[in-house]
């Protein structure tokens, strides 16, 4: 559950890059976006739902999405969004400094972790 | 962000606002196909999309230039907060002006004497010649022969210099009553050195003042050729009488310059050796090495510093203590920024002080009326703690609410400083046409330049955030839970012990205030009862100076007899 501002704070560096891997494989609207990172995550990233429309915005914004309105399942109105070529593009980029960033901390821990083994 | 955005912004407001309301729909449907009640549905979807007003804001801003569309919005805000409350508004916009108004003219005063600008050639390369004898304070006077061993001594430092000697005279044009004008007395090459343009006519020649009493010209200050010749452009080439002797009036000086002594301003001015015939001054008089009554000026030469000067007044101040053993023992020369001298003493510390203490006074009663607008802001500020609760619950951030409420007290202050500056122009035109109940003929001119309106608008803006930045930080701090449990009557309570620290800031100042102007007044009461050394009840005093209508020493001698044999008759 991410409740204090500056887990919110640490998750909006990542946000963008979990709604640009939710619309990978298909075009979705934004509370399909929330509801399938949600899900995907087991529940441990339950966001602030509001919070996901600036994101959706600045990355529309960047060209990294592309936007029109359709009808939902539940046969409403709702505006959908469409990853970009460039989208995939950052997507690929943001994933590799992702993994690079996990490998980085995963080795500090490491030794943390063989330490306390020890003792 | 993009001017296009930008243009488009309240599209994309509405068009973010229907997809935001679409996702709510959503929620709710599927939080009633989980079980829930209508009201619960809801409410739960709302708690999990968070606050609707802080997303808009966010995506708005994204669109727009915030800073300036803010501003924009507060300033209309304020201006009908203000509006809203004209009572308060004008308690508070006057409390300000007269603080605002007492500075801007006290600043004046201060500009005015001591660093406006004297309207020469470059300013900063004019220095002022000061003497010193048996370790005495430096005094801006020299005598004529000192005049010319430093002018000859300092060719290397100083490009140019001149001398200046004032006097009192009687001026009469046309056989009209003598008027008492201030005269300066200046050697050839003072415009010239000054670089000042005549306005009509000419100017003094180097060559003018060398020859006692041969060069009966005047040049006349803007200001009393506009009083008392009506700004007659036919003056130029006539004779009027000084003291009675006939001199040809063949220019008038620039409109801005005033002299080089600011508070009593030059009317005339004479080539130095008309002393002789115009002041009844014997040559050998005028050529004596005591007789030190004229002030010395030197322009530098370009790359010379003041410290080289002094080195080359030092050689000449040896030689004349080695020529002149009796008169001259002792003497010692030195160079002072220009406007130390301005007050007619060289002492420039003594200006630092007086102008710093004033000014501190002036800031006194700014302060205190600062405090005042303070405190009426902070009782304001708990009425509208319950506007700002609300706000803030409505998403409003804590920096915008700061930020709004700052831009109520700056602008509060600006309008004070509008009207602070009028005050200030009254009060300075009341100061300079102040009667001095003295024989000299002081004018002053306390105006109104770049440098005092820049210095009002600054004391007002800052003014503006002292005021502001309490009630302000306080009222984006009020605690929503207090305020709603209280059922909106406001809580003052924290803020008890600052206003506290405010009225006693408050009081200590007024007291101090009051004591200073009481030990003004009394001092001034003093001096009227002061022991003179002799009964002063039913003496009268009465000046006159006969050699204003030209009268000779035997003249006078013969008229003051007359005079006393007159007044000592009976009924006379």
């Amino acid at each position: 559950m991410v409740r204090s501002k500056k887990e919110q704070e640490l998750l909006l560096g990542t946000l963008d890059m979990l709604i640009l891997q939710t619309l990978v494989f298909e075009a979705a609207h934004g509370h399909t976006i929330a509801h399938v990172i949600e899900q995907r995550s087991d529940d441990v990233l339950q966001i602030e739902q509001g919070s996901l429309y600036p994101a959706l915005h600045r990355l529309e914004d960047r060209g990294w999405l592309t936007t029109n309105w359709g009808v939902s399942e539940n046969n409403r109105r709702a505006r959908f969004y469409r990853l970009t070529a460039a989208g995939r593009k950052q997507l690929k980029v943001e994933t590799n400094r992702w993994q690079a960033m996990v490998k980085a901390i995963g080795s500090v821990m490491e030794n943390v972790i063989r330490a306390a083994e020890q003792e | 962000m993009s001017l296009r955005r930008f243009a488009h912004r309240r599209h994309w407001d509405e068009e973010r606002m229907r997809e935001v309301e679409a996702h709510l729909a959503e929620e709710i449907d599927d939080n009633r196909a989980r079980g829930m009640t209508p009201q619960e549905a809801r409410r739960h979807a709302y708690i999990k999309f968070g606050n609707t007003t802080v997303i808009r804001e966010e995506i708005r801003q994204m669109n727009s230039f915030v800073a300036i569309e803010n501003l924009g919005r507060d300033i209309r805000y304020a201006m009908r907060q203000l509006l809203r409350n004209p009572g308060f508004a004008a308690i508070a916009i006057l409390t300000l002006a007269l603080g605002i108004g007492v500075n801007t003219a006290i600043f004046s005063i201060t500009n005015g004497l001591f660093f406006s600008s004297l309207h020469i050639r470059d300013e900063a390369r004019v220095a002022e010649i000061g003497f010193e004898q048996k370790s005495d304070s430096w005094q801006p006077n020299l005598s004529m022969p000192e005049y010319r061993e430093v002018r000859d001594g300092t060719l290397n430092v100083f490009s140019e210099v001149i001398g200046e000697r004032v006097g009192l005279d009687g001026l009469s044009a046309q056989g009209s009553k003598p008027d008492r004008v201030l005269t300066s007395y200046v050697t050839g090459n003072y415009f010239q050195m000054l670089g000042v343009e005549p306005l009509l006519g000419r100017l003094f020649r180097p060559s003018e003042g060398d020859t006692p009493g041969s060069d009966p010209v005047m040049v006349l200050s803007y200001q009393y050729w506009k009083q008392h010749f009506a700004g007659d452009p036919g003056i130029i080439g006539r004779q009027v009488a000084l003291n009675s002797h006939p001199v040809t009036v063949i220019g008038i000086a620039p409109r801005n310059f005033r002299g080089l002594v600011t508070a009593p301003q030059v009317q005339v001015y004479l080539p130095v050796a008309m002393i002789v015939s115009i002041e009844n001054e014997p040559l050998a008089t005028l050529n004596k090495e005591e007789n030190r009554s004229t002030h010395l000026f030197g322009r530098l030469l370009p790359g010379v510093s003041r410290q080289r000067a002094d080195a080359a007044l030092a050689v000449v101040a040896r030689r004349l203590a080695a020529e002149h053993p009796d008169s001259e023992k002792g003497a010692a020369l030195r160079s002072f920024p220009l406007y130390a001298g301005r007050l007619g003493d060289l002492d420039s510390q003594g200006i630092d002080v007086a102008a710093a203490f004033f000014l501190g006074l002036a800031g006194l009663v700014l302060l205190l009326a600062c405090v005042n607008v303070a405190n009426l802001l902070l009782v304001r500020a708990s009425v509208r703690e319950r506007e700002m609760v609300i706000r803030s619950a409505l998403g409003a951030q804590r920096s915008r609410l700061i930020r709004q409420m700052m831009t109520e007290s700056i602008l509060l202050a600006l309008l004070g400083g509008i009207a602070g500056i009028g005050f200030g122009a009254w009060g300075s035109s009341m100061l300079s046409s102040v009667n001095l109940n003295t024989d000299l003929p002081v004018h002053f001119d306390f105006g109104f330049d770049s440098h005092v309106l820049v210095f009002s608008v600054g004391i007002a803006l800052l003014a503006g955030a002292v005021v502001g930045i309490v009630p302000a930080i306080r009222l984006s701090r009020a605690n929503l839970n207090l305020i709603l449990r209280e059922g909106g009557r406001g809580v003052a309570g924290g803020s008890s012990k600052f206003r506290d620290a405010l009225v006693i800031i408050q009081l200590g100042s007024a007291l101090m205030l009051l004591i200073i102007a009481a030990l003004f007044t009394r001092s001034l009461a003093e001096s009227t009862h002061a022991n003179l050394g002799f009964n002063p009840a039913n003496v009268l005093l009465l000046t006159m100076d006969p050699s204003e209508i030209g009268y000779k020493d035997p003249q006078t001698r013969d008229f003051y007899h007359e005079l006393l044999d007159r007044v000592r008759a009976p009924g006379g």
